[in-house]
């Protein structure tokens, strides 16, 4: 179906020189959604018992899932008892194999993530729906399908947007993606969604307005449906998974297309305006935030051991200034995944950051006005980073995966809007560098949470040692190694040939 | 590859008067530079820094005005100056928090056949006078000045590629840790100091042995600039630590070879790649079979500590390689003061520097990655070089997760500077003007936090945000300078940024009239 679907898109779209690239760019990106559902046990994501319980538990329900829900006047909170009460022996200590003997469920019943929190019922009722009698295979069932979810957004990118926006998703998603956004995507945590619908909608905007640019110069009218199908499925993911991410994505989009906006492209002549507006913008959100912000305790949010002091507003702006890009590399692993028990080698987060560090230069080489959509939306990551710590944490507690549906709209726009001749995997040495290295970091990440949810983390690498009992996925027919192999593999795969299918696609346009 | 506008000289420029205006610019602005890092902590403030102080006032032995007792039996010194130690490991405290009510100390010594060899000790020792913090300080400003002297002849005489390529690799691994031991009294600074302009004299000279185009034949003052860099870096990396001098000697040795090793242009093609990573990853493995079973000794000199298994009844070898491996780079990121600077760690410096250095860093390898050479594999040497180092200090008394990056940090600006400097690539990082730019302001901020963090701690105490530093007179260490700390980092930082245009200048300029950008 996929091939066929494929040569329909070639014959209207890419041409058969894409077939092949398409094909297999497709086929490499399900593997690798697929590996990394199949990575961790039930209970791995966080708060991951009070996603099932919100799930099983849902507001809508078509099946039996739930033995009990009930809300308690007096803490405005909702109790479920779902009939999938996973085994959870292993829960916070790494080096215990996942699928341990020890077989009391972690808890009868738990709070469920529903009214008056910010994550909303859409994302469990779903879910819900893909329940069946066998809790194990309905989590990894929730996995595959979020995980699908994400690679056909992404391959609907890919195929009909115009390559330059594809290229810059694609590049982006590549630079960001992996450990932690890829293994959210891949759990039933709502965030999954979130994340997946801003990775692959914030394209929708600058897809219009391109589309509207190449009606005025063609007759042709490129197809609508691909673009309206990518708008409403982020809307719809980010709408029904987390009321922050709600915001995001209306901010983003109005970002969006304001940059696109004749003020931008025309009237902001020159990189200084970024230079400036990024300091005042942030400076600007922190004052106001701070004026109106009854619940900060400015104790609490210096570092550890700066905290005797009773900092005066200058210096609490200053140390959350300075401090909250850290909290956007939680998406190379470096508070670890998992509850926080999935230790990923400190070389990952080291290459990835090189490597979005080069992303980032070569699309700087020539800059343009309309790059100030990421400086728009670094300032509101550090707005919603702030308004986090206001709930319950201070800044340095702050998870960044709160704020990861975030990062790649701001890689992605400073790519697309960049007017360099020259970017990251558009120079084919440094396209085999970068994805070498993308590999590399995907498949230390990889066999880091397969081991640990496997064997028990060993703080290296070996061939997975594995009797029956301790594999989860025990009807499938790979085991852990197999899926770290695949997985490791199909992710460079997918990587090679998505961009050689949007070389494709990019020769095509000149041509037209 | 379309590569945007490369650098030219700048119109109007007297090729001449501009160089030596640039160059003149550049010296100066470091100068300042290092003065405002020599300024920026008082004494007791690097690592071992009891130690060291103990071994430079007893460097000659026991004598009326400086050293009271040297005692090898219980390898002891007590000494004519006390330090106020009130303030040690607690930033909170200002460092200068109370007058010390003795007039002695009692310090630990460093063995004679140790890895500190005498020489460091014995000059620092003619910097002493009657005030032991401006004795301090005055050596301070020596080794800074050394290492200005190093850089100044540097520029003057290498030929354009191995200047742009030396400033380079100075510029994204220097702050905030290196060149704050380079302006202390740790005899690490003049390791680093020493390492790094053997490797630059040395490519510099290979480079004008090997170079093919005529125009870039140095003048014998150029030649004489090299030769002179290189004999006082030598001084400096042998007598620094007995590592270091290893470590220069390997380095020295990886540069001489690399010509040969670019005439085997087959074998670094293809399989034999591969094959050369194995034989490469197989030589290491066997290497630490060997420090895992015997007790080992290194260029004759043996430490007094007991070697340490690197793998007691852990796991499996295969478990217990990967792991170093994988976690071995993080080693190199306390260049970026990832694990906080101090005695003990208590300078907090923001994450916005690590984030930058690793950032800016990975911007360098890339676009010095667009062309490739066999040449660049030298650096691939010169990493397993440091992996080795590191497992060897390891096998001392830590473990890989506690061994201090100071120790390699004379390699990392080598490793940097000989992957640009092989390079092939057309256009280098700071070749393109707009990321110069941009990269030149991370690199200001970055060296500016650092300062202010370093800064602030000894003078009124850490506060986790910037602000302009509250200063009471018994809080600041030199109360004598007619700037007090907000006046340091300001100058420093403005110096930094200053030095990073105009060294950059300088070898743009050079690099334009020999017309090889």
């Amino acid at each position: 179906m996929l091939l066929i679907g494929i040569k329909r898109w070639s014959d209207k779209f890419g041409g058969t020189k894409a077939v092949r690239p398409a094909a297999i760019s497709m086929l490499a990106l399900v593997a690798f959604v697929a590996s990394w559902a199949l990575s961790s046990a039930p209970l791995a994501s966080p708060d991951e018992q009070g996603r099932i319980a919100s799930i099983w538990c849902a507001p809508i329900s078509l099946n039996d899932s739930c033995r009990d829900r009930e809300s308690s006047s007096e803490k405005g909170l909702t109790v479920g008892s779902p009939q999938y009460l996973p085994n959870h022996c292993y829960f916070r200590n790494s080096a215990l194999p996942a699928r341990c003997t020890f077989q009391e469920p972690y808890s009868q019943s738990t709070n469920v993530f529903s009214e008056g929190t910010f994550y909303l019922p859409g994302f469990q009722i779903i879910m819900n729906v893909l329940i069946s009698s066998d809790g194990e295979a309905s989590t990894l069932r929730m996995k595959l399908f979020n995980g699908l979810l994400f690679a056909t957004l992404l391959a609907m990118v890919m195929l009909f947007a115009p390559s330059r926006i594809g290229k810059a998703a694609v590049a982006a998603v590549a630079l960001v993606i992996s450990p932690f956004s890829i293994w959210l995507i891949t759990s039933i945590n709502s965030s999954s969604w979130g994340i997946a619908g801003m990775a692959t909608s914030w394209v929708f905007v600058p897809w219009i307005f391109e589309a509207r640019r190449s009606n005025r110069q063609q007759d042709g009218i490129p197809s609508r449906m691909p673009l309206a199908i990518v708008a409403i499925c982020g809307f719809l993911l980010s709408t029904t998974s987390r009321l922050d991410t709600l915001v995001m994505f209306v901010v983003v989009v109005v970002v969006f297309i304001v940059t696109e906006s004749s003020v931008v492209r025309h009237r902001l002549s020159n990189w200084r305006t970024l230079a400036i507006g990024v300091p005042i913008g942030s400076i600007l959100t922190i004052i106001v935030l701070r004026t109106i912000g009854e619940r900060f305790q400015a104790v609490a949010e210096l570092p550890e051991n700066a905290r005797q002091h009773q900092p005066e507003l200058w210096i609490w702006i200053t140390s959350w200034v300075t401090h909250f890009p850290q909290i956007f590399m939680d998406a190379f692993g470096v508070s670890g995944l998992g509850e926080n028990d999935v230790r990923i080698p400190q070389s990952v987060w080291i290459l990835a950051l090189m490597t979005l560090g080069a992303g980032l230069l070569c699309s700087l080489t020539k800059m343009s006005s309309q790059q100030i959509s990421s400086a728009a939306i670094v300032g509101f990551g550090f707005a919603c980073i702030l308004w986090f710590a206001s709930r319950e944490m201070d800044l340095y507690y702050v998870p960044g995966r709160y704020v990861m549906p975030l990062f790649p709209a701001i890689v992605g726009s400073v790519l697309y809007y960049s007017k360099s001749s020259v970017n990251l995997f558009g120079q084919p040495r440094l396209r085999k560098t970068a994805i070498l290295l993308l590999g590399v970091i995907n498949a230390l990440s990889l066999y880091a949470v397969v081991e640990r949810y496997v064997a028990g983390s060993s703080g290296g690498l070996r061939v997975i040692p594995i009797r029956l009992d301790e594999w989860w996925w025990q009807s499938l027919p790979i085991g852990p190694n197999a899926v770290v192999l695949v997985g490791s593999a199909a992710w460079p795969v997918f990587l090679v040939y998505a961009f050689r299918l949007l070389d494709v696609k990019s020769s095509i346009e000149e041509r037209t | 590859v379309n590569w945007p506008q490369a650098t030219e000289v700048p119109a109007g420029l007297d090729r001449v008067g501009g160089r030596v205006r640039n160059l003149v610019i550049a010296v100066v602005a470091l100068a300042v530079t290092i003065v405002c890092w020599s300024l920026s902590s008082p004494p007791l403030s690097t690592p071992d820094e009891n130690w060291h102080i103990a071994n430079i006032w007893c460097a000659r032995g026991p004598d009326e005005s400086h050293c009271i007792e040297k005692n090898f039996a219980t390898a002891t010194a007590r000494y004519n100056y006390a330090p106020p130690m009130c303030a040690h490991r607690n930033a909170l405290q200002p460092a200068r928090c109370a007058t010390p009510s003795d007039t002695s100390t009692i310090g630990p010594l460093f063995s004679p056949d140790g890895n500190y060899p005498s020489t460091y000790r014995e000059l620092m020792h003619q910097f002493i006078g009657s005030d032991g913090a401006l004795s301090i300080l005055r050596m301070k400003l020596f080794n800074g000045a050394v290492f200005v002297l190093i850089l100044a002849l540097l520029l003057y005489g290498t030929p354009p590629k191995v200047a742009r390529s030396a400033v380079t690799a100075l510029a994204v691994t220097l702050i905030p840790f290196s060149i704050w031991l380079i302006t202390s009294i740790n005899p690490s600074g003049w390791g680093i100091s020493g390492v790094f302009g053997m490797w630059a004299s040395v490519s510099a000279l290979v480079h004008s042995r090997f170079g093919k185009s005529s125009e870039e034949t140095q003048s014998r003052s150029q030649q004489a600039a090299l030769i002179g860099v290189f004999l006082l870096s030598a001084l400096l990396a042998t007598q620094a630590r007995r590592d270091v001098a290893a470590m220069a000697v390997v380095v020295v040795l990886v540069l001489i070879a690399e010509p040969s090793i670019r005439s085997w242009k087959r074998l670094f093609s293809g399989k034999p790649l591969i094959a050369l990573a194995t034989l490469i990853l197989a030589s290491i493995s066997l290497v630490i079979k060997v420090l895992e079973n015997s007790d080992f000794s290194f260029f004759g000199f043996r430490f007094p500590t007991e070697f340490r298994s690197l793998n007691p009844s852990g796991p499996t070898f295969n478990v217990w390689f990967t792991s170093w491996v994988t976690h071995f780079p993080a080693v190199f990121l306390d260049a970026f003061g990832n694990s906080g600077l101090g005695e003990g760690h208590e300078i907090v410096v923001s994450r916005l520097v690590v984030l930058i250095g690793v950032l800016v860093v990975g911007g360098v390898l890339f676009f010095a990655s667009t062309v490739k050479s066999s040449g660049q594999l030298a650096s691939l040497a010169l990493l397993v070089f440091a992996f080795a180092c590191i497992l060897w200090f390891a096998s001392l008394e830590f473990d890989l997760y506690n061994v201090p990056g100071r120790y390699v940090l004379p390699l990392l600006p080598v490793i940097v500077g000989t992957y640009v400097n092989y390079s092939r690539s057309p256009v280098q990082l700071f070749d393109v003007p707009n990321i110069r730019r941009i990269t030149i302001g991370l690199l200001g901020v970055a060296h500016a936090l650092g300062l202010y963090a370093v800064v602030e701690r000894y003078s009124s105490g850490f506060s986790g945000g910037i602000r302009s530093i509250p200063i009471r007179f018994d809080e600041w260490w030199w109360d004598f300078m007619p700037v007090g700390p907000n006046g340091i980092v300001i100058l420093g930082s403005i110096g930094w940024i200053v030095f990073l245009v105009y060294s950059l200048r300088v070898t743009e300029v050079r690099a334009a009239l020999h017309g090889s950008v």
